[in-house]
């Protein structure tokens, strides 16, 4: 096995890199600069001993180098350094948000989205509460209605409101792609007007697509500034709105560009008066 | 233990009687009137042969008789028959809304009103979809604007909704016997300002109760109609993407037995003094 | 920061340690990669007994990376996700330590960030150097690249060589497209040995593409069947001609023209004219 032969020769090195905190500690403060130990103790919040003990063992690993009483990383110090951040933020994207993955159909998306889940590490989960029984619902529309600049959306779900909402965007020149499932294309026949669809149609900052070739199992919006994305639930057929993640971090916004990609690129241009 | 011992004597007769469809047909087409072979046959849907030879193995168990060429219902006949439509029904409702009862906890049902599930038959389930994903909410929310005499239930959930339109009705005169959770009661404190004075106002025409646990379960009965939620398994929806809705005497029945189980355990609240 | 999350690495500690920590867990993750299988399957493959085979699996299905279907193992889309990670991470160190001798006794500051988090594409390469047997091996192995490459060529240099200078000539005349970069003191080098025929040859073929850039701190060479990475030495002996990197794999073949895209994108294309 291709892993095990590698897996062999670095172990040591994966393993005493993660199994310190004060290793990565110290690999963390100086990947932003070089400093003499004394700065650095101060840093990572250990004694002098401890710091230049754990510090000599980054230096045998190849990580850091001395320089006239500066501990500085050296480039691949800083290369493990990024890979250790990047690993961090996807292990905890998972960990901090482990009821909603593990509630959830999540082979909605793709497997090169699902290796950067660390982009999705400032996030959190909007879930009904004491005081709002359809606080998914209601947050969403707020959401929707702070949209200034770009609404892209995958959706497998409806509710007359946010059909208002979405005529509201479009009606306001805003860059609109929405990609749609057949049931929602075929319950815009009797729920809106046909004044309504033509309008969406005629407007030339929104396009529409449909996507039929599997099941839609994640229903997300992203904008100038959010993501807010929910999933299909395991347990509740055709339930979605148990639950949103949502993020303002621009690496969220660019991870859901690129998952609003990958379905546009599955999906159809269509127009809806088609359906009608 | 006794289960299984009763359950020897009885095997013979459950199988003789629930094995065959068409034996099952004839005790039912009798229960209203003794009727002769050819006109048992026709009801039934079977030939002569057949449902004669049915009858006879009835006869055998006690529960059919024939009196002067008529079939017709012992009195053990006609027990057993309504053993069996109650057993069926119970069974029937649960596999009707089985997607309901499998991921919700029942817990907050009483077990002698579990044992009157079949008093729900006659119910649709409300549920969230696709293409419409807060129907329940959203019909519910029509619901109570629709009230005109009642609005008695048990609701551990919020929305703004929901108060707005409960002050609305009260004010003309709806009569309500609510029972709250603490945490809504905590909620009600922690209203804006303008709301909480509506509130105020109408406390004193608020017919309320608090339960001091998590009740797992959620009802109202209106004037016509009863609905009931359960709490998911998963906690996720609280309660809001599914409901069971009736019209029918019995279900409002079985709901109005269902809140005098938790105003027993409840005490009532002065709204006015808590705000 | 690592140090700020630490909350953020005290989360994932126990996932990350219960991935790498154990080899017998990795090559569960490995082996269901391929396939769900049973656990007598399972066992067999990774090499373990039963009963410990299962409560490794267990332990990972605690991490929700594995689940239990019908009787047989299976990964979850987080544990295909962690599994591709752990591969990655392999590869990353693996292509460090496997020429941990060439990586530290060379120049690195050439490669730009994304080219080091990308280090686990080298993963499959082996150094030529120079032996006792062969002092020329490595001039020789790189002359047998450049006289073979038959449909394209990536290359840059800051060195002259007659023999790469003959070889870039009869890629023109084969009509090889070829991409090269230089220093701007090699053009004129190359301009002047050139003369004028050859020089109008090159400036009028269109399989031919020439950049400068100022001072190129890396050397490499990616034809259809290889690449090859040299950098600058530390010691002040024989720079770039030491040892040098070759893979044959593609990946390490993409990463070589991802490298060289970096330079090219702030190189100025040229004419050989220009330097006569």
């Amino acid at each position: 096995m291709n892993l095990l032969d590698n897996y062999e020769l670095v172990e040591s090195t994966i393993r005493s890199l993660y199994d310190s905190k004060l290793r990565l500690a110290i690999l963390d403060a100086l990947s932003e600069q070089s400093m003499p130990l004394s700065d650095l103790r101060r840093k990572v919040d250990a004694n002098a001993p401890n710091t230049s003990s754990k510090a000599k063992d980054l230096e045998n690993m190849g990580l850091l180098t001395r320089e006239k009483g500066d501990y500085k990383l050296t480039e691949w110090g800083q290369a493990v350094h990024r890979r250790t951040e990047k690993s961090i933020s996807f292990f905890s994207t998972y960990e901090k948000h482990k009821e909603f993955w593990n509630n959830h159909i999540t082979s909605g998306i793709p497997s090169h989205l699902w290796d950067d889940l660390g982009a999705l590490d400032e996030s959190l989960i909007v879930t009904p509460t004491v005081e709002n029984v359809i606080e998914v619902h209601d947050s969403f529309k707020k959401l929707l209605a702070m949209i200034k600049e770009r609404f892209y959306g995958v959706s497998p779900i409806y509710h007359r409101e946010w059909f208002d909402l979405l005529l509201f965007i479009v009606e306001n020149g805003i860059d609109t792609k929405i990609v749609f499932s057949p049931s929602i294309l075929h319950v815009m026949q009797t729920s809106p007007t046909k004044e309504e669809i033509a309008a969406l149609d005629k407007a030339d900052n929104a396009e529409f697509f449909l996507y039929d070739t599997t099941s839609l199992d994640v229903a997300f919006t992203v904008s100038e500034t959010y993501l807010s994305m929910g999933l299909r639930s395991k347990t509740i057929r055709d339930q979605f709105v148990d639950a949103d993640l949502q993020s303002w971090n621009p690496k969220a916004v660019d991870w859901g560009l690129r998952l609003f990609e990958y379905y546009k690129s599955k999906s159809k241009l269509v127009k809806l008066t088609n359906y009608l | 233990m006794t289960l299984l011992l009763d359950y020897e004597l009885a095997e013979p007769t459950i199988r003789k009687l629930f094995d065959s469809k068409l034996r099952l047909a004839i005790v039912d087409a009798l229960a209203e009137k003794p009727m002769p072979l050819s006109d048992l046959r026709r009801v039934v849907g079977a030939n002569a042969p057949n449902t004669s030879s049915k009858a006879k193995d009835l006869e055998e168990m006690g529960i059919v008789e024939r009196n002067r060429g008529q079939y017709g219902l012992t009195p053990y006949g006609r027990a057993v028959l309504h053993k069996s439509k109650q057993s069926f029904e119970f069974y029937a409702t649960y596999e009707k809304f089985k997607e309901f009862w499998e991921t919700r906890h029942l817990e907050g049902i009483p077990q002698e009103l579990l044992l009157r599930l079949a008093d729900l038959k006659e119910s649709t389930l409300m549920r969230s979809s696709l293409t419409d994903v807060n129907k329940p909410h959203d019909d519910f929310v029509k619901m109570l604007y629709s009230l005109k005499e009642r609005f008695f239930g048990l609701t551990p959930v919020y929305h703004s909704d929901y108060l707005n339109a409960l002050i609305l009705k009260v004010q003309e005169g709806l009569e309500t016997n609510l029972i709250l959770t603490s945490d809504i009661l905590s909620v009600f404190t922690k209203l804006p300002d303008d709301l909480r004075e509506s509130l105020k106002k109408q406390s004193s025409a608020l017919n309320l109760w608090v339960y001091p646990s998590n009740p797992h379960i959620g009802f109202m009965i209106g004037d016509d109609f009863m609905t009931l939620g359960l709490e998911p398994k998963d906690k996720t929806t609280h309660f809001i993407d599914m409901a069971v809705y009736s019209t029918h005497p019995n279900a409002i029945a079985w709901c109005l037995d269902l809140l005098e189980y938790y105003k027993i355990r409840s005490k009532p609240v002065n709204l006015g003094a808590y705000l | 920061m690592i140090t700020e999350n630490s909350g953020g690495y005290d989360l994932v500690e126990p996932s990350i340690l219960a991935v790498y920590g154990s080899k017998l867990r990795l090559a569960i993750l490995d082996a269901l990669a391929e396939k769900p299988m049973s656990l007598s399957d399972l066992r067999r493959k990774v090499n373990a007994n039963a009963p410990n085979t299962s409560s490794k699996a267990k332990d990972l299905e605690e991490l929700g990376m594995v689940e239990r279907k019908q009787g047989a193992y299976e990964l979850t889309p987080w544990g295909r996700a962690v599994q591709r990670r752990t591969i990655k991470t392999a590869s990353f160190f693996s292509a460090y330590e496997k020429h941990k001798d060439f990586w530290e006794s060379h120049i690195t500051s050439g490669i730009p960030p994304e080219l080091w988090d990308d280090l686990g594409d080298l993963d499959d390469a082996y150094i030529i150097g120079t032996s006792p047997t062969n002092v020329v091996q490595l001039h020789e192995a790189f002359i047998e690249a450049l006289n073979s490459a038959k449909s394209h060529v990536h290359g840059m240099t800051p060195l002259y060589q007659e023999a790469y200078f003959q070889a870039a000539v009869s890629w023109v005349q084969n009509k090889i497209p070829a991409k090269v970069i230089l220093t701007d003191e090699i053009l004129k080098i190359c301009a002047d040995r050139a003369g004028k025929d050859i020089v109008q040859l090159c400036d009028t073929a269109d399989t031919l593409r020439l950049f400068a850039y100022p001072k190129l701190p890396v050397a490499i060479m990616v034809s259809e069947a290889s690449f090859t990475l040299a950098l600058e030495s530390t010691g002040k002996t024989a720079s770039f001609v030491d040892m040098n990197l070759w893979s044959k794999n593609q990946k390490a073949m993409d990463w070589g023209i991802r490298l060289f895209e970096y330079y090219k994108a702030s190189s100025k294309p040229v004419k050989l004219g220009d330097y006569l």
